[in-house]
């Protein structure tokens, strides 16, 4: 409760800010104001459980995710000082907005109640449809947003409809009620329900950007501004796959259910890893690095196996820190490179700053999951529990489809240690930047030695 | 100091040193960078040494735990170091004879530009080595186990200008490749079954589990273990890993890399007990191998060859003895083997160097009288090979065929052979290069102290060697067997169970055999120098010997071939007429229905919605229909 | 709990539905059928008397109008909390009381930002 209203009243104090004109002062409130969250919540002051009349609930998990999610802004706000440098107008728009979509993923984290599931993800998404078309003058940021928007509306229909059918399955919106009512055996062949979950479970499926709901996210990624496209695949990505975990987690699936899931994770992974082989664009290529990634995740769920919240916590964190730093080596190459997104304006990086390529190299890898890196310890819980829950074949086609994937990883990796034909643009690299870059790199290295849990 | 932190220092050194190395590999020279990797490997040995002597057999192992690594409930694998009597010997074995290989390494590569590299990557063996033989679960041994094949990679490709030398590596890495396979498999069958990934917590659930999986599993690790160790079929990689410096085959190829299938074996000995029908395999691909490689070593001409089918041979005695549940002989073999076989080596490496780079060993010959100290120290070390009566070869070979007879004379038959065999090429190799007179041009020299010290510290291990595991029938109270049997849980050991008089009877066979064979060996080569001629002149089975069985032929026309064949074929017809033209034709055919669909909607946000609701359609009538 | 609606109970709403759409499309088709039908210039226009028409209706307007428009709906249905509040005044008391001081702030603060950036301006 505390950390919502403080994070609610940062992001109007930064409006404010904006509005008098402290451009300077922005990311430090906004830092400050998320330290002071993740103080809160670490603390766990205030933090009387269940909220609102029941319907949040910050349990460990909770706590977990929104430890992680307000801990990757923080990195994403740092970047912004550089980032929003250049920018003229409604700079404190961006980090408000941003704030308010973290306080729509905090809610669907801890939602006990799926009204609140419903709300919160909106809360999540109105933001992020502004946010993708944070470019005012750029054609295909307008293009990002109005795509996003409306596949979300599309989605929230989806998601409104499959709500109001397990509302008329099962009589209650309370998570708990609704999983004691789908434990009993007598319900386990209920159609209504089983719609309805289906669909609550599609409308989900777009904000992880899974197959068949994925066709927004390359559009999104290429065209929105850098650092939205990196708040979204770290922070919205992390939240979904919270919400997505505590809804199933909390019920008793009925069999159709895992069969769906699984067919989601079977074509997400190769969707996702085959077409990541042929691009050439960075944003597109970490666009579907990111839809592959989508089934790794899924595969860690579909088990129903209680150690999966562990696993996708770990999962997510060493994926966000690996992202949250590609995104803004990217910025910093495109910027040298006159605002080219070819992969090929990685090369020479290594010549010219060996510890920025040397962190990219750490986070590729990472993300590739190449052993002594927490995208391995990752992978490999991943298919220790695809083995554990028995889907053997599928678990194979997983680690085939992780190998496939190395390749459009090593493709850039190989860039970024290439030497350059000719002299290009310098790449400047602000303090903080190496500041965050640096912890990103290392955290991806710490994270394989000294991997976290939930608590 | 700790126990812990010693523990914790042994594989820490040579880390240090790899990491300091390739970091000051342009600042460094030759000299310093050897004195650093050596002085970091010794003090390693320190630590194995003060570990040991602080070891109480009576109080049983002791698991050092460094990291939480993998850890979700239920599956725990932490970054563990175990030390027990078996990882003790191990470790000792490794430091000790790696050190001195260091130090010997000094001399042998002043010369050359890379030496600190190559000594960054000697320590770095060193390290994966150390992980192999103390790692407390599977997965710790399998990263070690990865490290070692990758360094030996390196290494054996250290003079990467040769394009040989570049095969080599690359079929020692493709050989080690198929076995890890082997490994993986066993380790997820493993985990499948047990839930872990420990030694002992495996070893103590498995006791008494009478389980086809056990088969599975002990023969997907012998798998691993015929790759390292070089046991048929997977053995061929070795002989050609002699292309690295000489230095690198005494220490991965003789002394330490090698023996890690001997010692994954011993680990896990509980599982191997399970699955008589594996050690029933163990035992006849052990006796084929020590067979088999020796005859290929009887007409080899190159000095390092002959040591490389030695080594393989070897080898094959040890795995017989895990074959025959005889652990602690199979590890007293490894021990006296990694102190006779690295001094053969070395004292090669040292001839090698004294005729600046010659192998031949046509070309050698009569260099008792230049290179004295090199010369003694490998007669030592043929004679202890060779099993001749009171150096350490022999008590180790000796057990290993006393177990043999126990089980059946044919065995004992074959391996006596195989016993036979050695000697004859070993004394064929010492006469050839040593006696007779010299018939190279090069001017000989003797090495330097650096070289020669570790030959003579490596001669008197040699000698006494024995002493480490002396039988009954000498006065002796067989120690080693003791101390492994009393501290490595886990472990099962059968005692011999032959008469005093049986064994006597056994022993003066073998040596009265030995002494016959070095008798034809010395008027054959020692006398007069019988060179091998042409391959081509030879009859046939003796050509076919000499030619290595044709084993390389034939894996290159049982694999290589056929799989050229199938790559080069699959990708003129499936890539290029089938599955390019499709996938063309795919792309088209998603092009022109974008171009339809553009022509028809007025942007693409609109078909992606279509897509998305017919994959929602999809995906209910193909979940419904489902369940 | 017990099931409190399973697939039949749908049902009604499906006939409410059907009866719906049918009554539209019956009144539309009825309408087209029966009504008499002239057709003309004058008869086609928009408006049948006052301002003459001029250009097309589908052209792009100023996004304020929308804005301002929102913004009314935004703060109406804010400004609708304070009903049953006042109806409740008493029971809720003092801390409801200042719970409504501080919603209220926070619309004030809303309404100010609107103010300060020029959303209002129209030129």
């Amino acid at each position: 409760m505390s950390a919502l209203v403080l994070l609610s009243v940062v992001g109007v104090v930064l409006l404010y800010l904006g509005l008098f004109g402290r451009r300077t002062a922005l990311a430090a409130t906004g830092v400050a104001g998320l330290l002071g969250t993740i103080a809160l919540i670490a603390t766990g002051w205030h933090l009387e459980s269940p909220l609102f009349a029941g319907i949040v609930r910050f349990d460990g998990p909770a706590r977990a995710y929104t430890l992680l999610m307000a801990g990757a802004t923080v990195l994403l706000f740092l970047f912004g000082v550089d980032y929003y440098a250049r920018m003229q107008r409604n700079v404190a728009e961006q980090y408000a907005l941003m704030l308010f979509s973290l306080v729509g993923g905090i809610l669907i984290v801890s939602f006990s109640n799926l009204v609140m599931l419903f709300l919160g993800i909106e809360i999540l998404s109105i933001p992020l449809y502004i946010l993708a078309g944070g470019k005012r003058d750029s054609f295909r940021s307008g293009e990002a947003a109005f795509k996003y928007f409306v596949q979300g509306s599309f989605a929230s229909g989806f998601l409104l409809m499959g709500l109001a059918l397990v509302y008329g399955a099962t009589g209650s919106f309370d998570l708990a009620a609704i999983g004691t009512w789908s434990a009993d055996a007598a319900h386990g062949h209920d159609t209504v329900f089983l719609l309805g979950l289906l669909l609550t479970l599609a409308g989900l499926a777009f904000k992880l950007a899974a197959v068949p709901f994925h066709f927004w996210s390359p559009d999104v990624y290429e065209g929105s501004p850098t650092l939205i496209t990196a708040f979204m695949s770290t922070v919205v990505k992390t939240a979904a796959f919270a919400a997505f975990h505590r809804f199933i987690a909390a019920l008793h699936l009925p069999d159709a259910v895992g069969t769906m899931l699984l067919t989601m994770t079977v074509l997400t992974l190769f969707l996702g890893n085959v077409v990541a082989l042929r691009q050439t664009q960075f944003k597109r290529l970490m666009a579907y690095s990111s839809i592959a990634h989508t089934g790794f995740l899924l595969l860690a769920l579909v088990g129903g196996d209680p150690r999966s919240g562990d696993v996708l916590f770990y999962y997510l964190a060493a994926y966000t820190l690996a992202t949250v730093g590609l995104f803004i080596i990217l910025t910093l190459a495109k910027r040298a490179a006159q605002g080219e997104e070819h992969i090929r304006i990685f090369r020479g990086l290594f010549r010219e700053r060996p510890w920025v390529a040397v962190a990219a190299l750490l986070m590729l890898l990472s993300l590739a999951g190449i052993p002594f890196t927490a995208g391995f310890v990752a992978k490999y819980r991943v298919f220790m529990l695809g083995l554990a829950g028995g889907h053997v074949l599928i678990t194979f086609f997983a680690v085939a489809m992780a190998l496939l994937g190395i390749y459009y990883y090593a493709l850039v990796v190989r860039e970024a240690f290439a030497p350059r034909e000719q002299e290009g643009g310098t790449l400047a690299v602000a303090p903080l930047n190496w500041l965050v870059i640096t912890l990103c790199g290392v955290g991806v290295v710490a994270l394989a030695v000294w991997p976290v849990a939930l608590p | 100091m700790s126990t812990d932190l010693l523990a914790a220092l042994v594989p820490a050194l040579p880390l240090a040193g790899a990491i300091a190395l390739a970091a000051l590999r342009r600042k460094l020279g030759a000299n310093a960078a050897g004195g650093l990797a050596t002085a970091l490997v010794a003090g390693a040995f320190v630590a194995s040494a003060l570990l040991f002597q602080g070891f109480d057999p009576a109080a049983g192992g002791r698991t050092v735990k460094l990291l939480d690594w993998v850890r979700v409930a239920g599956m725990d694998i932490p970054l563990a170091l175990r030390i027990d009597a078996l990882s003790l010997t191990m470790m000792l074995i490794v430091t000790g004879v790696g050190a001195l290989i260091h130090l010997y390494s000094i001399g042998y590569m002043h010369e050359d530009e890379r030496a600190p590299t190559f000594f960054a990557q000697l320590n770095l063996f060193t390290f994966a080595m150390l992980l192999l033989v103390m790692g407390s679960n599977f997965l710790v041994t399998f990263i070690g186990w990865e490290g070692v094949g990758l360094c030996s990679y390196l290494l054996i490709g250290f003079w990467y200008k040769t394009p040989e030398y570049n095969y080599a590596a690359r079929k020692a890495f493709v050989m080690n490749r198929i076995g890890d396979v082997g490994m993986v498999l066993a380790m997820v069958l493993l985990f499948q079954r047990f839930g872990t990934l420990e030694y002992d917590a495996i070893m103590d659930r498995a006791s008494g589990v009478n389980d086809p999986l056990m088969i599975a599993a002990t023969l997907f690790l012998f798998l691993g273990a015929t790759g390292k160790s070089a046991q048929i079929p997977l053995f061929t990689w070795l002989p050609d890993a002699m292309a690295g410096p000489t230095p690198v085959s005494a220490l991965i190829h003789a002394a330490t890399m090698v023996t890690a299938g001997v010692f994954l074996t011993v680990r896990s000995s509980v599982l191997f007990e399970l699955a008589p029908f594996t050690q029933d395999i163990i035992l006849w691909v052990g006796t084929a191998t020590a067979l088999l490689a020796a005859s290929i070593g009887l007409f080899q001409n190159d000095i390092k060859k002959v040591l490389a089918y030695s080594t393989v041979s070897q080898l094959g005695y040890m795995f017989v003895a895990l074959g025959l549940g005889a652990y602690s002989a199979a590890m007293f073999h490894v021990t006296t083997h990694a102190f006779f076989k690295a001094l053969l080596f070395l004292g090669a490496g040292s001839v090698i160097h004294a005729l600046g780079g010659e192998q031949d060993i046509r070309r050698m010959g009569g260099l008792k009288g230049t290179v004295r100290t090199t010369y003694i120290t490998f007669l030592i070390g043929t004679i202890a090979i060779a099993g001749l009566p009171l150096m350490s070869g022999f008590f180790s070979k000796d057990l290993i065929m006393a177990f043999a007879f126990q089980r059946s004379p044919v065995l004992f038959a074959l391996l006596l052979a195989g016993a036979l065999m050695t000697a004859f090429y070993m004394f064929r190799l010492l006469f050839l290069v040593f006696h007779g007179t010299y018939r190279g041009q090069a001017h000989p020299h003797e090495s330097p102290p650096t070289m020669t010290v570790p030959l003579v510290v490596l001669a008197v291990l040699s000698v006494a060697g024995g002493l480490l595991n002396l039988p009954h029938l000498f006065g002796g109270h067989e120690a080693m067997k003791h101390f492994l049997e009393s501290a490595a849980e886990g472990i099962r050991f059968e005692n011999l169970a032959l008469d005093t008089m049986t064994e006597i009877v056994l022993m003066t066979l073998t040596t009265v055999l030995v002494g016959v064979v070095i008798y034809i060996a010395h008027g054959r080569f020692a006398v007069k120098a019988t060179l091998e001629g042409d391959e081509a002149d030879m009859p046939f089975l003796k050509r076919l010997v000499a030619q290595r069985w044709r084993v390389d032929e034939l894996y290159r026309a049982l694999f290589e071939r056929p799989f050229g064949w199938l790559s080069t074929n699959l990708y003129a017809i499936a890539e290029n007429k089938v599955v390019a033209p499709l996938v063309r034709g795919v792309g088209d055919a998603a092009l022109r229905v974008g171009e339809t669909v553009r022509g028809i909607q007025t942007g693409n946000a609109g078909f992606h919605l279509l897509a998305m609701l017919c994959g929602l359609i999809l995906l209910l009538t193909f979940t419904l229909m489902g369940s | 709990m017990e099931p409190i609606s399973t697939p039949h109970d749908y049902l009604p709403v499906l006939v409410q539905a059907a009866i719906a759409v049918g009554f539209v499309g019956f009144a539309l088709s009825a309408a087209a059928f029966l009504g008499p039908r002239l057709h003309g210039r004058k008869k086609e226009e928009s408006f049948e008397c006052g301002i003459e028409q001029q250009g097309d209706a589908r052209r792009p307007f100023s996004v304020k109008y929308l804005l301002i428009a929102i913004l009314f709906v935004l703060f109406d249905v804010e400004v609708i909390f304070l009903y049953p509040w006042a109806v409740n005044f008493k029971a809720l008391g003092a801390v409801g009381f200042v719970e409504m001081v501080v919603f209220v702030g926070f619309v004030l603060a809303g309404l100010y930002y609107v103010l300060r950036k020029g959303v209002m301006r129209i030129e």
